[in-house]
């Protein structure tokens, strides 16, 4: 619970600092920054990963079992928005971008 | 292509851990990752602020966040029931289902609780970005917005735009991208729930 107040607050200061301020909502730095976060952070847990032994065994297990929650998830997804979507608007409303969300 | 790069550096770091290499990192690690999260976070907060100071975020309708909202509820359900399948608990299923697409973010939180979860976490996050570019501008052409977008999880904005590129309709752009944002903000707040209970 520590961590998420955390998260919530980092991200409540973030958005009102780029709603507050001129930063530019498409920084090149700020996105090159986001990249070099992301690369350190995937290096550190293959480190990290490659050095436990425990999870090297795993690897294959868990691998597959990512992709199989992966394919079930989207299907879920998938099949829980299209029955609601038909509940709330019929087969017959207009396809894609043709509905009212616009 | 960046999803191409971020293997790369993951193997990377994964053959230096089972090589041994770069030894002295192995105590600042789990703390390393935690603190370049919050600052990616950050950064990610700021532009999002700065697209609705700027008008560029859409605004946000009921069934928009219905729709969002019931397209987590159908992976959790469905990594739920995989559970019984899979050598994972519903616990366990249900974290690693949390990502929806964001192996950034969750893959850095669920080490924090399982380290072999992790892998699995970030497989599924990769997949569901990488099949939903090439799934969604199939799925266009015989159904609608809400449950084609409702595929990509957070990873939306790209295969949007390869929705676009198929059926000329933009919109589902701003859609995926509206979809795809409250997605992500819910994130850390159901991989952070799960694992507390």
């Amino acid at each position: 619970m520590k961590i998420l107040l955390i998260y919530i607050l980092i991200m409540g200061a973030g958005i009102a600092l780029g709603y507050k301020t001129k930063f530019s909502s498409k920084s090149r730095t700020r996105d090159l920054f986001q990249k070099g976060c992301l690369l350190i952070i995937l290096f550190l847990l293959g480190h990290q990963l490659g050095a436990n032994e425990e999870v090297a065994n795993s690897m294959t297990s868990m691998g597959l079992t990512g992709l199989l929650l992966c394919l079930a998830a989207m299907a879920g997804s998938f099949a829980v928005v299209l029955l609601l979507r038909m509940a709330l608007e019929g087969r017959k409303s207009a396809r894609s971008g043709e509905e009212e969300q616009r | 292509m960046m999803i191409l790069i971020l293997l790369v550096v993951l193997v990377a770091g994964f053959v230096s851990g089972r090589l041994g290499l770069f030894a002295f990192l192995a105590p600042l690690e789990s703390e390393a990752v935690i603190y370049v999260l919050y600052a990616m976070v950050f950064a990610i907060s700021v532009g999002i602020g700065a697209q609705y100071r700027d008008g560029e975020g859409e605004r946000l309708s009921f069934k928009a966040l219905l729709y969002s909202v019931t397209t987590i509820a159908g992976s959790l359900l469905a990594a739920c029931l995989m559970s019984i399948v899979l050598p994972v608990s519903a616990k366990d299923a249900l974290i690693c289902a949390s990502g929806m697409g964001w192996y950034s973010l969750s893959t850095g939180l669920v080490y924090t609780y399982s380290p072999s979860l992790s892998v699995a976490t970030f497989v599924y996050c990769v997949s569901r970005e990488v099949l939903s570019i090439f799934i969604m501008p199939l799925l266009i052409k015989k159904f609608r917005r809400p449950e084609v977008v409702a595929v990509g999880g957070t990873a939306t904005i790209q295969s949007s735009v390869a929705c676009a590129a198929v059926t000329g309709d933009n919109t589902i752009v701003l859609y995926g991208l509206l979809v795809g944002t409250v997605i992500s903000m819910l994130v850390p707040v159901l991989i952070s729930f799960f694992m507390g209970i």
